[in-house]
């Protein structure tokens, strides 16, 4: 009984806090009228419009297209060259120094020589958000490959495993939970330079919906489109877990048994 | 089992040479022993090497247009150039400006709200929804929003390097907070000490070791959003120094203020773990080693 009260306070709690902050911005936004404070009905129109409308194809899309390429790229060639470079030990005490500068470089600076280096295209947005994302990854691959249980490699060894079978049955499955970690870092870096990457320079996408609305002065519609972003970073963030909870279902922290390895 | 730790054995045996070489005991060829420290230096050096010698053959091969792909040489030459008393030496020194003050002010909000969020539960728990959704809202995005709100200046700057570096402060402390053995706080209670001694005596030191790592990741947010501001907005700092540099021509410039920005991130996060390393001995990560 205990239980189902504190259930009720809680959802009471928070239902009660939304509505105060949603009241409070829709009685300022009635009682000023300021031009950056829309009210909150052409707000949730422009949403529905850029979730269901016309504009979904327009907006949406493209963004989502070029995130999933770019963030694809990122997962698989980070993994690859992290499982490479933590696999061979010689490898890392070369690499590792030139990675932990390159890593410090902001993605975003990688913006103006893309920009003239491959010109305002798609691809030039995807490569941008590939190399933004690779690097968490890469360096969770890295580590992750470097941690692997060494008895287990000699027993493979032992039993006359192959390299490349040593690699995908035990150093990959051993390193997928860091992989997953390093990937959701990854995909919030890689929303963040495809917003980024059409406020710069595109002619679709939500970056580029909500600059042209700012500069509109149709400040409902750029609140929209930040919502919509935040709606699509937490849709995706909630399938990479699910994913997560699938590829790993073996996994420990997964089974609750242990839930200090992640 | 004896199998594999005989082989464990042998994977251990054949790193040893490296560590303790015999000097010279064979006649024909003389052996130099490379001491792991110097070796690791060498191997990282040849990184480094072979990442310019990249460079220089994907410029000869014509991957891209010689222009477009300055040598290496030169942008070395344009960097220190410009860090001698050049614009790009004072455009650093710009986004340091608006990178620390909007640092520790995030520092200041999300030490004191994680701390809180910890310590009341039902603050936390009606609090929740709105956290959730407003931390993955990539920041980039609300500089649209929150550029009428301010206009274009520095306290524009100053609020999105905040917004963005405030989260992982926040969510290190309060996790840092919550992490707390429960019996260090009873222990406290029962000798004797106030609510207030128990969070400046027990919560915070034990607290700071995730804190000092949640503002070690938003020290390189921070530089992050510094830059993106500049480059959006045109505010001096190097972000629009790239930018201007760019629509110039300067392609040498460009590139020059890129590899040393990298360099400046880098010797920030040094310079966080060194301080993390003098300041926090009890660290579990310091103890680690």
């Amino acid at each position: 009984m205990r239980i189902d009260r504190s259930i009720f306070a809680t959802i009471l709690w928070q239902t009660a806090i939304i509505v105060a902050i949603f009241s409070l911005w829709q009685w300022a936004a009635t009682a000023h009228r300021l031009p950056y404070l829309p009210q909150l009905g052409p707000i949730g129109a422009g949403y529905l419009r850029l979730v269901s409308g016309d504009l979904l194809s327009e907006a949406v899309l493209p963004s989502l297209y070029r995130l999933l390429v770019g963030f694809s790229i990122a997962v698989v060639l980070g993994s690859i060259i992290g499982l490479a470079i933590g696999t061979v030990k010689t490898l890392a005490a070369c690499l590792q120094p030139l990675l932990e500068y390159l890593r410090f470089i902001p993605a975003v600076v990688i913006l103006p020589p893309a920009i003239f280096l491959l010109g305002p295209t798609d691809g030039m947005r995807i490569a941008v958000i590939a190399f933004g994302s690779i690097f968490p990854v890469l360096l969770a691959a890295m580590d992750g490959a470097r941690r692997v249980d060494s008895l287990l490699i000699d027993v493979a060894r032992v039993h006359g495993l192959s390299v490349p079978a040593r690699v995908f049955r035990i150093v990959l499955p051993a390193a997928l939970p860091q992989i997953f970690a390093g990937a959701r870092v990854a995909l919030s870096i890689a929303l963040v330079m495809m917003v980024l990457s059409e406020l710069i320079a595109a002619d679709n996408g939500l970056g580029f919906y909500i600059l042209r609305n700012q500069r509109l002065f149709q400040t409902a519609n750029v609140y929209a489109g930040v919502l919509v972003i935040g709606t699509v970073g937490l849709a995706l963030t909630l399938s990479l877990l699910a994913v997560e909870r699938r590829v790993l279902s073996w996994h420990r922290g997964w089974r609750g048994l242990d839930t200090k390895t992640s | 089992m004896s199998v594999t730790t005989e082989t464990r054995l042998q994977g251990n045996m054949r790193q040893i040479p490296i560590v303790t070489a015999p000097r010279s005991t064979h006649r024909g060829r003389r052996r130099v022993a490379i001491s792991p420290f110097t070796r690791k230096i060498l191997l990282g050096a040849s990184g480094f090497i072979a990442a310019a010698l990249l460079w220089e053959f994907m410029r000869r091969t014509g991957f891209a247009s010689p222009e477009d792909f300055p040598s290496f040489w030169q942008i070395l030459l344009a960097a220190i150039a410009g860090l001698e008393g050049g614009a790009l030496a004072q455009s650093i020194w710009a986004t340091l400006c608006s990178w620390a003050p909007g640092l520790c002010l995030a520092a200041v909000v999300g030490i004191s709200s994680g701390t809180a969020l910890a310590l009341v539960p039902r603050l936390e728990i009606s609090t929740r929804p709105i956290l959730e959704f407003l931390r993955p809202i990539p920041s980039v995005a609300l500089i649209p929003v929150v550029l009428p709100i301010f206009g274009i200046g520095m306290s524009l700057q100053l609020f999105m390097i905040a917004f963005a570096s405030v989260w992982p402060i926040l969510f290190a402390t309060k996790s840092g907070v919550e992490g707390i053995d429960p019996r260090y706080i009873e222990t406290g209670r029962m000798l004797g000490l106030r609510r207030v001694e128990q969070i400046v005596r027990i919560v915070l030191p034990g607290a700071l070791p995730s804190m000092a790592t949640g503002l070690r990741t938003a020290a390189s947010i921070a530089l992050v959003l510094a830059i993106t501001v500049e480059i959006l907005t045109g505010q001096a700092g190097i972000g629009s120094f790239i930018e201007n540099v760019r629509l110039n021509g300067q392609v040498v410039d460009m590139w020059a203020a890129i590899f040393v920005i990298g360099g400046i991130g880098f010797f920030i996060n040094a310079f966080f773990l060194m301080v993390e390393r003098i300041a926090l001995p009890w660290s579990p990560e310091n103890r680690a080693h």
